[in-house]
Protein backbone atom coordinates (compact mmCIF):
# COMPACT_ATOMS: atom_id res chain seq x y z
CA UNK A 1 0.00 0.00 0.00
CA UNK A 2 2.27 2.94 -1.59
CA UNK A 3 1.62 6.52 -1.62
CA UNK A 4 0.74 6.85 -4.92
CA UNK A 5 3.11 9.18 -6.55
CA UNK A 6 3.94 11.52 -9.82
CA UNK A 7 6.95 12.68 -11.02
CA UNK A 8 7.91 14.67 -13.78
CA UNK A 9 10.89 16.66 -15.56
CA UNK A 10 9.87 20.45 -16.48
CA UNK A 11 8.65 22.41 -19.76
CA UNK A 12 12.03 24.43 -18.86
CA UNK A 13 14.41 20.92 -18.84
CA UNK A 14 12.41 19.38 -22.13
CA UNK A 15 13.49 22.50 -23.81
CA UNK A 16 17.31 21.83 -22.44
CA UNK A 17 17.36 18.81 -23.98
CA UNK A 18 16.57 19.80 -27.35
CA UNK A 19 18.83 22.76 -26.98
CA UNK A 20 21.98 20.68 -26.02
CA UNK A 21 21.42 18.51 -28.64
CA UNK A 22 21.47 20.86 -31.07
CA UNK A 23 24.65 22.26 -29.39
CA UNK A 24 26.25 19.14 -29.29
CA UNK A 25 25.82 18.83 -33.12
CA UNK A 26 26.65 22.27 -33.73
CA UNK A 27 30.23 21.89 -31.72
CA UNK A 28 30.73 18.57 -33.12
CA UNK A 29 30.32 20.31 -37.11
CA UNK A 30 28.26 18.06 -38.33
CA UNK A 31 24.11 17.00 -38.22
CA UNK A 32 23.37 13.37 -37.22
CA UNK A 33 22.52 10.82 -40.34
CA UNK A 34 19.72 9.40 -41.50
CA UNK A 35 19.20 5.53 -41.96
CA UNK A 36 16.27 4.20 -43.57
CA UNK A 37 15.12 0.09 -42.83
CA UNK A 38 13.26 -2.19 -44.87
CA UNK A 39 12.34 -4.98 -42.03
CA UNK A 40 9.26 -5.70 -40.32
CA UNK A 41 8.85 -4.71 -36.95
CA UNK A 42 7.70 -2.85 -33.58
CA UNK A 43 10.31 -0.16 -32.22
CA UNK A 44 11.36 -0.56 -28.62
CA UNK A 45 13.02 1.26 -26.45
CA UNK A 46 15.33 -1.89 -26.06
CA UNK A 47 16.22 -1.48 -29.11
CA UNK A 48 20.13 -1.01 -30.59
CA UNK A 49 19.66 -0.81 -34.51
CA UNK A 50 17.52 -1.01 -37.21
CA UNK A 51 15.29 -3.15 -38.70
CA UNK A 52 17.27 -4.66 -41.97
CA UNK A 53 19.18 -1.04 -42.67
CA UNK A 54 19.33 -0.57 -46.05
CA UNK A 55 21.90 1.62 -48.02
CA UNK A 56 24.24 4.68 -46.80
CA UNK A 57 23.48 6.93 -44.10
CA UNK A 58 22.75 10.75 -45.22
CA UNK A 59 23.47 13.48 -42.99
CA UNK A 60 20.76 16.31 -42.16
CA UNK A 61 20.53 19.30 -43.51
CA UNK A 62 19.32 21.76 -41.10
CA UNK A 63 18.43 21.44 -37.24
CA UNK A 64 15.66 23.34 -35.16
CA UNK A 65 14.40 23.59 -31.96
CA UNK A 66 11.00 24.36 -32.43
CA UNK A 67 7.83 24.21 -30.35
CA UNK A 68 4.76 21.57 -30.45
CA UNK A 69 3.30 21.90 -27.09
CA UNK A 70 5.69 23.65 -24.34
CA UNK A 71 7.94 26.11 -25.48
CA UNK A 72 11.49 24.59 -27.39
CA UNK A 73 10.16 20.75 -26.81
CA UNK A 74 10.78 19.65 -29.72
CA UNK A 75 14.04 18.71 -31.96
CA UNK A 76 13.41 18.95 -35.68
CA UNK A 77 15.79 17.45 -37.97
CA UNK A 78 15.56 17.74 -41.92
CA UNK A 79 17.24 16.13 -44.47
CA UNK A 80 16.86 14.78 -48.31
CA UNK A 81 17.02 11.06 -48.44
CA UNK A 82 17.13 9.54 -52.41
CA UNK A 83 16.31 6.21 -52.65
CA UNK A 84 19.37 4.17 -54.25
CA UNK A 85 17.07 1.00 -55.42
CA UNK A 86 13.14 0.50 -55.47
CA UNK A 87 11.90 -0.49 -51.89
CA UNK A 88 9.04 0.01 -49.29
CA UNK A 89 10.20 1.88 -46.12
CA UNK A 90 9.45 0.19 -42.63
CA UNK A 91 11.35 2.67 -40.10
CA UNK A 92 14.14 5.13 -39.86
CA UNK A 93 16.33 6.37 -37.33
CA UNK A 94 19.10 9.24 -36.39
CA UNK A 95 22.69 8.53 -35.36
CA UNK A 96 25.80 9.95 -34.84
CA UNK A 97 27.72 7.83 -36.85
CA UNK A 98 27.77 7.15 -40.46
CA UNK A 99 29.45 4.11 -40.71
CA UNK A 100 26.39 0.86 -42.24
CA UNK A 101 26.06 -1.99 -39.30
CA UNK A 102 27.33 -5.43 -40.63
CA UNK A 103 24.32 -7.23 -41.30
CA UNK A 104 23.61 -11.26 -42.14
CA UNK A 105 20.55 -13.24 -42.07
CA UNK A 106 19.72 -16.14 -39.73
CA UNK A 107 20.55 -19.45 -41.71
CA UNK A 108 18.81 -21.01 -39.31
CA UNK A 109 15.41 -20.65 -37.13
CA UNK A 110 16.07 -19.76 -33.87
CA UNK A 111 13.50 -22.32 -31.90
CA UNK A 112 13.66 -21.19 -28.57
CA UNK A 113 13.94 -18.50 -25.74
CA UNK A 114 16.84 -20.09 -23.93
CA UNK A 115 18.62 -21.19 -27.49
CA UNK A 116 22.30 -19.68 -26.77
CA UNK A 117 23.80 -19.76 -30.33
CA UNK A 118 22.51 -18.53 -33.80
CA UNK A 119 23.96 -19.62 -37.27
CA UNK A 120 24.22 -16.47 -39.52
CA UNK A 121 24.71 -16.73 -43.46
CA UNK A 122 27.78 -14.51 -42.98
CA UNK A 123 29.79 -16.18 -40.07
CA UNK A 124 33.31 -14.47 -41.45
CA UNK A 125 31.83 -10.39 -41.72
CA UNK A 126 31.02 -10.74 -37.53
CA UNK A 127 33.84 -9.13 -35.43
CA UNK A 128 35.76 -11.68 -33.53
CA UNK A 129 36.65 -8.67 -31.09
CA UNK A 130 33.84 -10.44 -28.19
CA UNK A 131 31.08 -9.25 -26.51
CA UNK A 132 28.96 -6.93 -28.67
CA UNK A 133 25.54 -6.87 -29.32
CA UNK A 134 22.76 -7.92 -32.48
CA UNK A 135 19.51 -6.73 -33.73
CA UNK A 136 17.63 -9.75 -34.18
CA UNK A 137 14.04 -8.81 -34.83
CA UNK A 138 12.70 -7.06 -31.79
CA UNK A 139 15.19 -9.11 -29.90
CA UNK A 140 18.81 -8.07 -28.56
CA UNK A 141 21.46 -10.37 -27.87
CA UNK A 142 24.88 -10.17 -27.09
CA UNK A 143 27.08 -11.98 -28.72
CA UNK A 144 29.78 -13.61 -26.38
CA UNK A 145 31.87 -15.66 -29.25
CA UNK A 146 32.23 -17.85 -31.94
CA UNK A 147 33.26 -21.56 -33.00
CA UNK A 148 35.70 -20.14 -36.00
CA UNK A 149 33.35 -21.60 -38.99
CA UNK A 150 29.50 -21.17 -38.55
CA UNK A 151 28.15 -20.49 -34.96
CA UNK A 152 27.87 -17.03 -32.92
CA UNK A 153 27.02 -17.60 -29.06
CA UNK A 154 24.68 -15.65 -27.85
CA UNK A 155 23.30 -14.37 -24.58
CA UNK A 156 19.71 -13.58 -24.94
CA UNK A 157 16.55 -10.84 -24.20
CA UNK A 158 19.61 -8.09 -23.70
CA UNK A 159 19.09 -4.70 -22.81
CA UNK A 160 15.54 -5.62 -21.45
CA UNK A 161 14.50 -7.06 -24.45
CA UNK A 162 12.02 -10.16 -24.39
CA UNK A 163 13.67 -13.55 -25.89
CA UNK A 164 11.77 -14.80 -28.46
CA UNK A 165 10.74 -18.51 -28.54
CA UNK A 166 10.42 -18.90 -32.42
CA UNK A 167 12.90 -16.31 -34.92
CA UNK A 168 12.42 -16.84 -38.46
CA UNK A 169 15.16 -18.63 -40.94
CA UNK A 170 16.56 -15.45 -42.75
CA UNK A 171 14.92 -12.86 -40.28
CA UNK A 172 17.87 -9.79 -40.67
CA UNK A 173 21.10 -9.74 -38.05
CA UNK A 174 22.02 -6.47 -37.66
CA UNK A 175 25.13 -5.45 -35.32
CA UNK A 176 23.80 -2.86 -32.68
CA UNK A 177 25.13 1.12 -32.87
CA UNK A 178 25.08 2.95 -29.92
CA UNK A 179 24.87 6.22 -31.73
CA UNK A 180 21.66 5.36 -32.34
CA UNK A 181 19.58 7.65 -30.81
CA UNK A 182 16.00 8.26 -32.33
CA UNK A 183 13.89 5.25 -33.97
CA UNK A 184 10.85 4.81 -35.34
CA UNK A 185 8.53 2.37 -37.69
CA UNK A 186 5.57 3.45 -39.66
CA UNK A 187 3.43 1.95 -42.56
CA UNK A 188 5.65 1.05 -45.23
CA UNK A 189 6.76 3.89 -47.69
CA UNK A 190 6.98 2.74 -51.07
CA UNK A 191 10.00 4.56 -53.29
CA UNK A 192 10.81 3.75 -56.43
CA UNK A 193 14.75 3.74 -57.78
CA UNK A 194 15.80 7.53 -57.86
CA UNK A 195 12.57 9.21 -55.81
CA UNK A 196 13.54 12.21 -53.71
CA UNK A 197 12.81 12.35 -50.26
CA UNK A 198 12.46 15.59 -48.12
CA UNK A 199 11.95 14.31 -44.17
CA UNK A 200 11.24 16.27 -41.49
CA UNK A 201 11.71 14.09 -38.38
CA UNK A 202 10.32 16.01 -34.93
CA UNK A 203 11.46 14.42 -31.66
CA UNK A 204 9.43 15.90 -29.18
CA UNK A 205 10.16 15.46 -25.76
CA UNK A 206 7.23 14.93 -22.95
CA UNK B 1 7.62 1.64 -10.15
CA UNK B 2 5.64 4.57 -8.60
CA UNK B 3 6.96 8.14 -8.90
CA UNK B 4 9.39 6.98 -11.80
CA UNK B 5 8.15 8.08 -14.82
CA UNK B 6 10.83 8.09 -17.98
CA UNK B 7 11.35 10.83 -20.31
CA UNK B 8 9.07 10.00 -23.56
CA UNK B 9 9.33 11.21 -26.71
CA UNK B 10 7.14 11.77 -29.72
CA UNK B 11 8.36 11.51 -32.94
CA UNK B 12 6.24 11.95 -35.97
CA UNK B 13 7.75 12.26 -39.77
CA UNK B 14 6.92 14.45 -42.50
CA UNK B 15 7.81 13.47 -46.09
CA UNK B 16 7.78 15.10 -49.18
CA UNK B 17 8.61 13.07 -52.17
CA UNK B 18 9.10 14.09 -55.58
CA UNK B 19 8.65 11.25 -57.66
CA UNK B 20 10.95 10.45 -60.94
CA UNK B 21 8.32 11.78 -63.49
CA UNK B 22 8.27 14.67 -61.24
CA UNK B 23 5.14 14.40 -59.56
CA UNK B 24 5.20 15.10 -55.73
CA UNK B 25 3.61 13.94 -52.91
CA UNK B 26 3.29 14.84 -49.24
CA UNK B 27 2.41 12.97 -46.12
CA UNK B 28 3.04 12.02 -42.95
CA UNK B 29 3.97 8.96 -42.33
CA UNK B 30 1.61 6.48 -39.70
CA UNK B 31 3.27 4.87 -37.04
CA UNK B 32 2.32 1.26 -36.16
CA UNK B 33 3.19 1.79 -32.94
CA UNK B 34 5.49 3.74 -30.66
CA UNK B 35 8.43 5.43 -31.58
CA UNK B 36 11.52 5.80 -28.97
CA UNK B 37 14.38 7.85 -27.86
CA UNK B 38 17.16 5.25 -27.01
CA UNK B 39 17.28 4.71 -23.52
CA UNK B 40 20.65 4.43 -22.98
Amino acid sequence: MGIKMASTITATSRSQIVSILISLSQQAGFYPYLAVGIGPGETSATDVALFEESGARIQGSSLAQTTTVTSGDTYSWQGVYTTPSTQTLTNLGLFQNQGNPIQGQLAQQVSSSTQGYIIPTNYNSWPTNYPYQIQVSTEVMTVTGGDNYQTLYVSRGQNNSTALTSIPAQTWITQSDTSMFAKTNFTGLSLNSGDQVQFTINVQFQ
Amino acid sequence: MDGMNPVSAKITVHAVITRGDGSREELDLLLDQSSVIDGD
